[in-house]
């Protein structure tokens, strides 16, 4: 145990006799884990909001079928999903795109009814009346809007609304630059009368698949009928969505991981290059005073293990506060798309311990693969070669 | 790292969720507004990638939504083909 001591002191005796050389390992470790826990923090924190989306969503999403795309459904199919058994909820909901000004925005249009009094508004109160619309805080920051603003967009001009509230900024980042108003008058904006982007059912626990089935098969068992064939996108296949949305397929990480295994390479060549000469000497010196070979590689291991345990709570510190102090700031768009330098919502970000985990073992796997092998090849070499 | 645990937890019965119940269940992608398609902004609105479909039809997607993000949405393929003898 003694032994195994000593050679820990040694590792550390040798990382601060090398400040030049331990600093620059540190740095380059620390630029390798910064992006990897970033990203990683913010994959997790959007999908913590994307599962509250899923969960707190309908059971089942109805829309209409046209030429293999959704497209809208006409509104007579309400009544015949309230009939159904299991249905405990139908309504119909509008979610399309328009633009405010010269910054796009998401329009949803719900039925009154479903406003709820938990809702917390950073200013004003929610629509009530026809034509008034609540507003996220990213559009309202921009165009610098009040309470009691009458505007008309360009998309339909004739149609007026009147912003009665504002969306808190920390409800989700997809309501930073949404437009919420009653069903009715999404209608008459996007000028389609009778119709929904999907119709959205909440049922009893357990009959949601049956449900989906048996709607699906009606549609598509009337093949003269003149209506398009519906699809229908039940709770689990929404999970698939998510599930298969999150994966590490994410084009983002590959770049990520390709930038961290560019900026590894330095890292390693300062491992098992830079300082070499003066390591070779350094083993060559300590076998010469009865070293083993073993005992050199444990000294070895244990400076790589110290040096790792230092950067990658370091570089967790860095993303952490740099997520959560500066907002992201210059960083975040690019892993959450189209926001700018500064987000107009608090960056979602969310540092679990596996993802940190996986930071010490990328910087350890990447000190020992550099510094082992060049160790042991002095190591096993004549100690008077070695100091040469 | 507990304090950021701890946060989240408090967020979860809070606006998320009030706000998510009310709309449906809108947004899933990390995007905030379906700039290219929505398919990366919520695939339950659309679930098929159009983004392929224009300016070259059929041709590689161009929206950065595709790539610059930490999600990644595809159409969940469904057996469609049925032989009939």
């Amino acid at each position: 145990m003694n032994q195994h001591l000593n050679l820990l002191f040694a590792a550390f005796g040798n990382i601060i006799r090398n400040k030049v050389r331990s600093i620059a390992i540190l740095l380059c470790l620390i630029a390798v884990l910064f992006p990897f826990i970033c990203a990683m923090a913010i994959s997790e924190g959007i999908k913590f909001q994307s599962l509250i989306s899923v969960k707190e969503g309908a059971d089942i999403y109805v829309t209409s079928d046209h030429y293999g795309s959704n497209a809208p459904i006409s509104l007579h199919h309400l009544k015949r999903f309230q009939e159904m058994e299991g249905v405990v909820r139908v309504y119909p909901r509008v979610v399309g795109r328009t633009y405010f000004s010269n910054r796009l925005a998401t329009l949803v249009g719900i039925p009154p009814e479903n406003v709820t009094e938990s809702i917390r508004l950073i200013e004003g109160k929610m629509f009530q009346e026809k034509g008034e619309v609540v507003i996220g805080k990213g559009l309202a920051k921009e165009f610098n809007l009040q309470i009691g603003v009458r505007f008309t967009l360009a998309a339909n001009p004739s149609k007026l609304f009147k912003i009665t509230g504002f969306f808190d900024a920390d409800a989700t980042i997809w309501s930073a630059n949404l437009i919420l108003m009653a069903f009715e008058d999404t209608a008459e904006f996007f000028q389609v009368k009778g119709k929904a982007t999907d119709i959205l059912i909440y049922t009893r626990p357990g009959y949601a698949p049956l449900l989906a089935k048996e709607i699906q098969e009606k549609s598509l068992s009337t093949p003269d009928s003149l209506e398009p064939p519906l699809r229908v996108q039940d709770k689990s296949l929404v999970r698939r969505y998510f599930e298969r949305g999150f994966n590490y397929k994410a084009g983002v990480f590959t770049a990520l991981y390709t930038v961290a295994f560019a900026l590894a390479i330095p890292a390693l060549l300062i491992v098992s290059g830079f300082g070499q000469t003066e390591r070779r000497k350094e083993i060559g010196i300590i076998k010469a005073t009865g070293w083993q070979t073993q005992e050199v590689m444990e000294m070895v291991a244990l400076e790589n293990l110290i040096i790792s345990l230092t950067s990658a709570p370091l570089a967790i510190l860095m993303a952490m506060a740099w997520l959560k102090l500066f907002n992201g700031a210059f960083i975040a768009q690019f892993f959450i798309a189209e926001i700018g330098l500064m987000a107009p919502f608090p960056v979602p970000s969310r540092f679990l311990p596996i993802p940190c985990f996986f930071a010490f073992l990328f910087a350890i796997v990447l000190t020992m693969v550099g510094s082992l092998y060049s160790t042991w090849k002095t190591a096993t070499v004549p100690p008077v070669e070695a100091m040469r | 790292m507990a304090w950021d645990q701890y946060s989240w937890k408090r967020v979860q019965s809070d606006q998320m969720v009030a706000f998510q119940r009310m709309v449906g269940g809108v947004g899933m992608g990390a995007i905030s507004v379906p700039i290219w398609n929505f398919i990366n902004f919520d695939p339950r609105i659309q679930s098929t990638d159009d983004s392929t479909l224009w300016p070259i039809p059929g041709g590689y997607s161009y929206g950065p939504d595709r790539t610059a993000t930490v999600s990644y949405f595809e159409e969940i393929p469904v057996n469609q083909f049925m032989i009939k003898k």
